[in-house]
């Protein structure tokens, strides 16, 4: 409708309401856009799972709890002599105890990382340690160091960091399981 | 006058035709909207990009590479870049490195010599720095241009950040015409 | 004005305007429009000729331009020995084309192993390359960089039992920059024309017979890539059968 209306109102007057109440809109369409980006962003990243107060995490099909985490002073080469670190290099022993089905092959492939106290994280068979003979630390009964009995079995994983750095938590992820979410055992 | 407003909506029509096709070709290459993040840095100062950082300490070039026993020619010159490089704030390996020149050609590290520091291969744990030396073959025209480029992905480098060290040769032809051999990667710590 | 246009439906407004475009036009007008925009068409290339889709074929020295690469076939030859190579069979022999190529994209690239394909040549175990080296120091062809040429060594594997070529037909691949129509990215790729496509160049090369007994022994190889530094840190990355020097063609 053209021109004023009954009231001699003209186009802005009759829409003022209007074109006032477009402002929040464009706004709320804006954070709604912007939320559901953040949103799928977050759900990218692999969420938390943390173990039961005894400290096992039942997860994946297995009870995985960690029975150690401690520098490892003791390394030895694949001939069986010392491996020497560099000064400012601090190795780290993360022993996992698991508890899963009896045959090896239904034991899920995990993958151990350590998180220091300030959030980075440091990978399993580091270059440092390459020189190391040990088994993979991927929860598998035949990499244990004791032998597997009645499903249950050890995985050892290793890791470096630089001196003074301390460790605040074991990741596990069981990436052909769950890609999602992985456990958390924090150190207490 | 029935026709002057037939032609006038036919014009209002051709006129927003337009307008979307000149907005569509004004938008840049797409691949241009996917370029990487750029973090630029100088030869000797610490470069931080998303995943690792690097530094660029010493630059030189040469006729040829001594590797061992061989001595490996080319056509132009070789680039040695002295780098030191470390993660971040989780497992990361440099897996892409080239050079720029000044008319956008990009040329990778070669391939005819093992570069394990910037291939991929070399993961590095945070605070735990690597330095290594790395080559690169250009044409003698270019190398007083160049722009080294880092990255930790070696199929994909758009949208994420890229280091981008400007090289200081100022003179292909000034190159050492002695071979000049590299150091491999090792330890900082 | 706008406001008494109806937009009754999807396409309500165009065909009314077009309808009542055409309800004006005479005849006579009708063609006039028909010869204005086959002239329009014409300023975008709508009336050039269209070049012949098969290209000429060339003698061996003449550059090639494919696209993202430039292409100089130089000459083909047939021997029994080459370097460390070795044949599937004993009895076959190896048919070593030597190119120059220049990188002409602006980036660093591997070539695809169909980039030149052979005619006039019966009894190769694959249509493409075995291997490929650079001339320079022999060792396997895998980046080259832009706008540096380098001779490389295209080598095939013949059956003994087909007969020695005395000359090649190669055609040399062709590719565009077009966007990718599913990522909308740009990248060189292939023809989007589908079926077959028209090669970049066809270039015909004489072929040398050198197929006197294995008598010289091979030079020294270039051997596995080396890596640099006092230790040796890396594993050879080139496993397998690398390329050594061979008399070149």
């Amino acid at each position: 409708m053209r021109g004023p209306d009954s009231l001699g109102r003209g186009w802005w007057r009759r829409n003022v309401w209007g074109l006032i109440a477009l402002l929040p809109a464009l706004a709320l369409m804006l954070a709604a856009a912007g939320y559901s980006d953040l949103e799928f962003w977050q759900r990218g990243r692999p969420a938390a799972v943390l173990p039961a107060t005894d400290g096992v995490a039942d997860f994946a099909g297995v009870r995985v709890r960690v029975a150690e985490l401690a520098p490892a002073t003791d390394l030895k080469r694949s001939g069986g002599r010392p491996l020497a670190l560099p000064e400012n290099v601090t190795a780290w022993r993360v022993v996992l105890d698991v508890e899963g089905p009896a045959d090896p092959e239904q034991v899920p492939y995990c993958e151990i990382s350590v998180e220091d106290t300030a959030g980075n994280l440091y990978g399993d068979q580091p270059l440092e340690l390459s020189l190391v003979s040990a088994p993979l630390g991927n929860c598998k009964p035949d990499n244990s160091p004791v032998p597997a009995a009645s499903g249950r079995h050890q995985t050892v994983a290793l890791f470096v960091t630089p001196r003074g750095v301390d460790i605040a938590a074991v990741r596990v992820s069981f990436g052909t399981v769950d890609q999602t979410r992985y456990v958390r055992f924090d150190r207490s | 006058m029935k026709l002057l407003r037939r032609l006038g909506y036919a014009a209002f029509v051709l006129a927003a035709l337009a307008a979307g096709q000149a907005i569509q070709s004004a938008e840049p290459n797409f691949n241009h909207n996917l370029r990487p993040f750029p973090v630029a840095g100088e030869v000797g100062t610490e470069v931080a990009a998303r995943t690792f950082t690097a530094q660029v300490q010493l630059v030189r070039c040469a006729a040829a590479l001594r590797i061992g026993d061989t001595i490996l020619d080319t056509q132009g010159v070789w680039i040695v870049a002295k780098l030191r490089v470390g993660a971040r704030f989780k497992p990361t390996s440099i897996a892409y490195a080239a050079a720029r020149d000044g008319a956008g050609r990009v040329y990778q590290t070669t391939d005819r010599v093992t570069l394990n520091l910037v291939t991929g291969g070399h993961v590095m744990q945070p605070g735990l720095p690597y330095e290594g030396e790395i080559a690169i073959e250009v044409p003698t025209a270019a190398a007083g241009s160049l722009t080294l480029l880092l990255a930790d992905n070696s199929i994909d480098q758009r949208m994420d950040s890229m280091a981008e060290i400007r090289l200081p040769i100022s003179d292909g032809a000034a190159c050492s015409a002695e071979p000049t051999t590299l150091l491999a990667p090792k330890a900082l710590s | 004005m706008l406001a008494d246009v109806s937009v009754t439906g999807q396409g309500g407004l165009s065909r009314s305007v077009t309808r009542g475009l055409l309800d004006q036009a005479t005849p006579g007008l009708r063609w006039a429009v028909a010869v204005v925009l086959l002239g329009v068409s014409g300023l975008f290339g709508g009336l050039d000729s269209v070049p012949d889709p098969q290209p000429e074929t060339l003698t061996a020295g003449t550059p090639v331009y494919g696209g993202p690469w430039e292409v100089t076939v130089e000459g083909a030859v047939v021997q029994r020995v080459l370097g460390k190579l070795r044949l599937e069979k004993e009895t076959n022999r190896w048919l070593v084309l030597t190119a120059t190529v220049r990188i002409t994209a602006h980036e660093s690239s591997i070539l695809p192993s169909d980039l030149l394909t052979l005619d006039g040549v019966t009894g190769l175990t694959s249509p493409t390359p075995a291997d490929a080296a650079l001339d320079r120091d022999k060792s396997r062809l895998r980046l080259l960089q832009p706008n540096m040429p380098e001779r490389v060594l295209f080598i095939w594997e013949q059956s003994g039992d087909a007969p020695v070529p005395s000359s090649i037909t190669v055609s040399v691949k062709q590719r565009t920059y077009r966007e990718d129509s599913l990522s909308s990215a740009w990248y060189w790729m292939d023809s989007d024309t589908g079926g077959d496509v028209t090669p970049a160049g066809i270039v015909t090369v004489p072929v040398r017979a050198d197929l006197a007994a294995p008598s010289a022994s091979p030079s020294p190889s270039a051997g596995s890539t080396p890596s640099p530094g006092p230790r040796p840190t890396a594993s050879p990355k080139t496993a397998g059968r690398t390329p050594s020097a061979g008399p070149t063609p």
